[in-house]
């Protein structure tokens, strides 16, 4: 059980500081806030010219949001927990580690789980914000069952995420690199998922890049699950074209030529990615124990 | 404990470590010496496990190199140069993590734990975060994190680097210690030459190879020779002197330095001399004479 040991000092390391957990959620309010500020106005704008702004219609576009917020949380978090190893690596901390008989392979895992269970966590946290910012928005709880198709999706993707943080952390030995590492990666992550700009009036060939982008399926999902009860209400009653569009406008269901991808193909994605990724780190690994 | 054959390092065209063989035994106090550079860092971490050799083979506590690196870092704990410990951690915290590392029960790390804890007097501050601790108590918990599995090899490369004499001295009561009280064979590194002087037996690299071996004593023996600087009331006559009876001295301003093949010939020579002299010391050749030379000697 040594990975356990090692599991356990990362996350002990990782709530001691407690100035870097709460700048790392600081990040994630910022950018509710920038939201609710800025971007808003001009998709509420946008359905104006269609309908009359109901609560059903704020809740729509504020799920959108949240949908995109937990997708990149999930990213951003596990990055920030990944600085561990960097740091490890810079005071060669890994090297006190390794005079005890465990692997690389153990020790590069340990950093992926505990950047996982902070992922977690955190994506948690953010969620429970999010809904108390929806109840406050006028909606109502979110359902039990969505809850728990929530907190699943938040598992997958924060896997995900992690193993796709870690390879690039595994080619990073300073922790200067590693902030500008974070610096890029947080900038470009965004748009990347789609979540600042919808997908449908970015330019063709960039649509393409967000849809191959395996970390942008679980941000397809969060969509899926969140706004589909209230897409139907805010929809009732006109014709069936005009939700299908914003479906597609919005990044809710994506679409390459004439294939949209369901849900579980969207899954299957994610779970596949996850095990590349995590396959690549430990081979990169392997590869610098010369 | 430790068997080194033809032991050969490249970095691509770079020998770091050009077919040296040595051998350390149990219960001994190993010292390693070497300028920077010459290969000893490099030694060291193929010994620990950390970098593969090129060629060569290597023995630590009867486990074959490369083949049982596991066994092998069951037996042995290493001090490095800096502290590696969480500054966040307490000093309990931290030597309990990496005692979880190894292949120990629960009931055995409960019992290594309080070992070290008495061992190194850690009672005081075994609940204090490491980064609240001094340098000297940081060493001390250095030293008990890499004891937590009882190894029968220490490994420590400059411990005392950029500590204050106080403490350089106690991690040196330490070390001896373990030797005697636990029958630790120790390995060690570094760049003060009077710590090098107690050690059982010394190896010396240079560029790759291990250029010198043996006790202190051989080694002074070989490398090093006493000498006695004379001081006479008369530096006129005192030359004369020293000419008339054929011996070989190199003048230093007022003082003559005179080579002695045994410590015991200079009361003979003071005797003799004694009309002429107004001083007189006997210098003992030292361990940084012996690395001096070793090194000159290569240069020339």
């Amino acid at each position: 059980m040594t990975w356990l040991a090692l599991v356990e000092r990362h996350n002990k390391i990782f709530r001691r500081d407690k100035l870097s957990m709460f700048f790392s959620l600081l990040s994630v309010l910022i950018m509710l806030a920038l939201y609710v500020l800025f971007l808003q106005k001009t998709q509420l704008d946008s359905f104006e010219q269609q309908m009359t702004i109901t609560t059903d219609v704020r809740l729509l576009v504020s799920e959108w949001m949240i949908a995109g917020l937990l997708s990149i949380s999930a990213i951003t978090t596990t990055l920030g927990a990944l600085g561990i190893a960097v740091r490890d690596m810079e005071f060669k901390v890994k090297a006190d580690f390794l005079t005890a008989p465990i692997s690389r392979t153990v020790l590069q895992l340990s950093y992926v789980i505990n950047a996982s269970i902070v992922g977690v966590f955190m994506s948690l946290i953010i969620l429970i914000i999010a809904e108390i910012y929806l109840y406050i928005q006028g909606g109502l709880l979110l359902p039990f069952v969505v809850n728990l198709q929530l907190i699943g999706l938040i598992i997958l993707s924060v896997f995900v995420a992690s193993a796709f943080n870690v390879m690039f952390v595994a080619f990073i030995d300073s922790l200067n690199a590693f902030s500008a590492l974070s610096t890029v990666l947080g900038t470009v992550i965004g748009f990347i998922c789609g979540i600042y700009i919808p997908i449908g009036v970015l330019p063709e060939a960039v649509q393409k890049v967000i849809i191959l982008f395996p970390l942008s399926h679980s941000t397809v999902l969060f969509r899926d699950v969140l706004m589909s009860q209230t897409i139907d209400k805010v929809f009732h009653g006109l014709p069936k074209e005009v939700q299908t569009n914003y479906e597609s406008m919005f990044g809710m269901v994506y679409q390459l030529g004439e294939y949209s991808f369901t849900p579980l193909v969207s899954i299957v994605i994610l779970v596949l990615c996850g095990i590349v990724f995590t396959s690549i780190a430990i081979v990169i690994m392997r590869m610098k124990n010369r | 404990m430790i068997e080194v054959k033809n032991l050969v390092k490249h970095y691509g065209k770079v020998q770091a470590v050009n077919d040296i063989s040595f051998h350390v035994r149990e219960g001994e106090l190993f010292a390693f010496l070497g300028t920077n550079g010459a290969g000893k860092s490099t030694t060291i971490e193929i010994l620990c496990t950390f970098l593969k050799k090129t060629s060569g083979t290597v023995k630590i506590a009867g486990h074959t190199l490369e083949k049982d690196n596991a066994a092998i870092r069951d037996n042995i704990g290493i001090v490095f140069q800096s502290s590696l410990l969480d500054e966040r951690l307490t000093v309990y915290e931290n030597i309990i993590t990496r005692g979880k590392l190894y292949t120990l029960t629960n009931q055995q790390l409960t019992e290594n734990y309080e070992f070290v804890k008495r061992f190194l007097s850690l009672a005081e501050i075994e609940k204090r975060p490491y980064k609240k601790l001094s340098g000297g108590q940081k060493r001390r918990v250095d030293i008990a994190r890499a004891l937590i599995h009882k190894p029968r090899l220490l490994f420590l490369d400059e411990p005392t680097t950029g500590l204050d004499p106080q403490t350089r001295a106690f991690v040196w009561s330490i070390v001896r210690r373990l030797q005697k009280e636990e029958g630790i064979t120790v390995f060690f590194t570094t760049h003060y030459m009077e710590e090098a002087a107690v050690a059982d037996r010394i190896a010396i690299m240079r560029k790759g190879k291990i250029v010198a071996e043996g006790t202190v004593q051989e080694l002074k023996a070989q490398y090093t020779s006493d000498y006695m600087l004379l001081y006479f009331k008369n530096t006129t006559q005192g030359e004369q002197w020293l000419t008339a009876q054929g011996y070989d001295f190199t003048r230093l301003g007022e003082t003559y330095r005179l080579p002695l093949n045994h410590t015991l010939e200079a009361t003979a020579i003071a005797l003799a001399a004694e009309a002429y002299l107004h001083s007189y010391e006997v210098i003992k050749g030292t361990m940084e004479d012996v690395f001096l030379h070793i090194n000159e000697e290569a240069i020339t």
